[in-house]
């Protein structure tokens, strides 16, 4: 375990409880449902489910709210970090930020920046070249690594 | 003494143990004061098909595991560093071939005339202006109706003069950034080579890599699928660092080969009496063990998270790696100077048969290809966000 890093106890509180009701979550998954209902945004309550079903539909409820301003604030920390050959706030978000000059020097200072503007901590297992290779792809990984942090786009 | 406990090499380890004992050995100072290719060498390895040894069986070659190779490199390196080294980095560029372009139809059939001609392929991946960031490329290919151009300054491209071929690193288009790096292949008659400037060095002087203005045209086929990125990180540096090293435990198992006949000979002349420096033999041969270890070690973890593209292509493995070329780098220099300690003015002498000048020059470059502060800075800056191994 990283004792250095600050956020060290939110990460690990949100490996074991989401901000969902009654939903517990081991090591990052859902792993039971023990009460209540799950709010959603088209007026059902949809009884939660258990394992994979359950984690996408977590996933789903929060990238509608989130999604916008987590792009947004990844734009931003890839202006700052990323040194691009290209104008962050137009390019795609599938377009190959290597091809736009992303190496992998710039990747570990951008790498720290998003881990500080997310307050997340990105595991070994997604420090990998993909990860950073589009803007839809360090989304998704934030995302997964954001999933119960209500805070965490904001 | 056994070199690896994991060869499935088929008579591969032995052909080069022969080659290096009766042909490499007898014209390693010949090789070195001449600076001239080992051409006797590379002669008898052509003729036993060991040039083709990485190449899958499915293609002609002779598909020896990286085991293998790394024995193979060893068992050269107690002869010859410069065989060795040729040898090493020709193995390095038929691995990133086969891994990364063996589904084309033209690298399929490359493969095949490769492992049929036993052809000899060169590097060119550094360039004049990148600062030694083997990561970032100044030239670019130019592509015009299905075929492409490159023109590359190069510092050094090791045997250049006597390589069949030559993989290259370049700018995707002349319109990518530095990094963004493609690999492609050129052949004898498709590229052109000015000597920019000699190679007259401390050690690997064999290795005859000087620098040279490279021009090229090839068709588009040659270019590997794979971004560099993808190859240097997977394929690459891994194997460029086990390789090298493999060799350069072979250049430390000679000198404490020579350290050991030394002791030997010394206590025959006054049985019953300990000789002074054996207490310092045994020191070294520990080290020694700890360098091979390590190698071995290295070699397995390829086996295992090198196959892996994406394990392969993680920070982890990039560290571990790297530590395989920084730790070995600097053993095999204490191991040669601890022999010299130990063989004493025989060691230092040219002309005697303990001599280790040879050596120790040959040992003083590991540092210095692919500076070791270069791959330091590397492993600094991955270690900010790599988590625990």
């Amino acid at each position: 375990m990283n004792l250095d890093a600050p956020h060290a106890d939110t990460a690990k509180q949100t490996n074991s409880v989401s901000h969902w009701p009654g939903v517990v979550l081991v090591g990052g998954e859902c792993a039971a449902v023990q009460f209540g209902t799950w709010p959603s945004t088209d007026g059902r309550d949809g009884r939660a489910t258990v394992g994979e079903n359950c984690h996408r539909r977590r996933v789903n409820e929060f990238s509608r709210y989130k999604r916008q301003p987590m792009i947004d604030k990844i734009r931003n920390t890839l202006h700052q970090y990323a040194h691009l050959n290209r104008d962050v706030f137009t390019i795609s978000e599938d377009a190959d930020l290597y091809a736009y000059g992303l190496t992998s020097h710039a990747t570990v200072n951008l790498m720290l920046g998003l881990e500080d503007a997310f307050q997340v901590e990105f595991p070994e297992r997604m420090l990998r070249r993909r990860t950073f290779e589009t803007i839809a792809n360090i989304h998704e990984s934030i995302v997964e690594l954001t999933a119960g942090q209500p805070t965490a786009a904001s | 003494m056994p070199i690896t406990v994991m060869s499935r090499s088929f008579g591969a380890l032995e052909k080069a143990q022969r080659i290096g004992l009766e042909i490499a050995a007898p014209a390693a100072d010949s090789v070195d004061r001449e600076a001239r290719f080992p051409s006797e060498s590379f002669d008898a390895l052509r003729a036993e098909r060991m040039l083709g040894i990485f190449i899958p069986t499915e293609f002609g070659g002779g598909g020896c595991s990286i085991a293998d190779v790394s024995a193979i490199c060893t068992a050269l390196g107690q002869h010859c560093s410069a065989t060795a080294m040729i040898f090493a980095m020709h193995q390095i560029q038929v691995a990133c071939i086969v891994r990364h372009a063996r589904e084309s139809e033209f690298f399929a059939s490359y493969l095949a005339e490769l492992a049929d001609t036993q052809s000899l392929i060169a590097s060119a991946t550094s360039e004049i202006g990148v600062g030694g960031d083997t990561r970032s490329s100044v030239c670019a290919i130019e592509r015009d109706s299905g075929s492409f151009s490159i023109k590359k300054q190069a510092p050094v491209i090791s045997y250049g003069e006597y390589a069949d071929a030559i993989l290259a690193t370049a700018r995707r288009t002349p319109d990518s950034p530095p990094s963004d790096q493609v690999l492609v292949l050129l052949k004898r008659d498709e590229f052109t080579l000015a000597r920019t400037s000699g190679w007259d060095t401390l050690g690997f002087r064999g290795t005859c890599s000087p620098g040279f203005m490279l021009s090229a045209r090839a068709t588009e086929d040659h270019i590997l699928a794979d971004s560099f990125a993808d190859i240097s990180s997977q394929t690459m540096l891994p194997v460029s660092h086990i390789v090298w090293t493999s060799l350069w435990l072979g250049i430390a198992t000679a000198a404490v080969g020579r350290a050991r006949a030394y002791i030997r000979a010394e206590a025959r002349k006054s049985p019953g009496k300990t000789p002074a420096a054996s207490v310092r033999l045994a020191e070294v041969v520990s080290k020694l063990q700890g360098m091979r270890a390590l190698v071995n070690d290295s070699v397995r973890d390829y086996e295992v998270t090198g196959g892996e593209a994406d394990a392969a292509s993680g920070m982890n493995f990039a560290i571990r790696m790297n530590n395989l070329k920084l730790s070995c780098s600097t053993a095999v220099v204490d191991i040669v100077s601890q022999s010299m300690l130990i063989c004493g003015m025989s060691g230092y002498r040219i002309d005697s048969k303990f001599s280790l000048g040879r050596l120790l020059r040959d040992a003083y470059g590991a540092a210095l290809m692919i500076n070791n502060d270069r791959i330091y800075g590397a492993n600094a800056a991955m270690l900010l966000v790599s988590k625990d191994d």
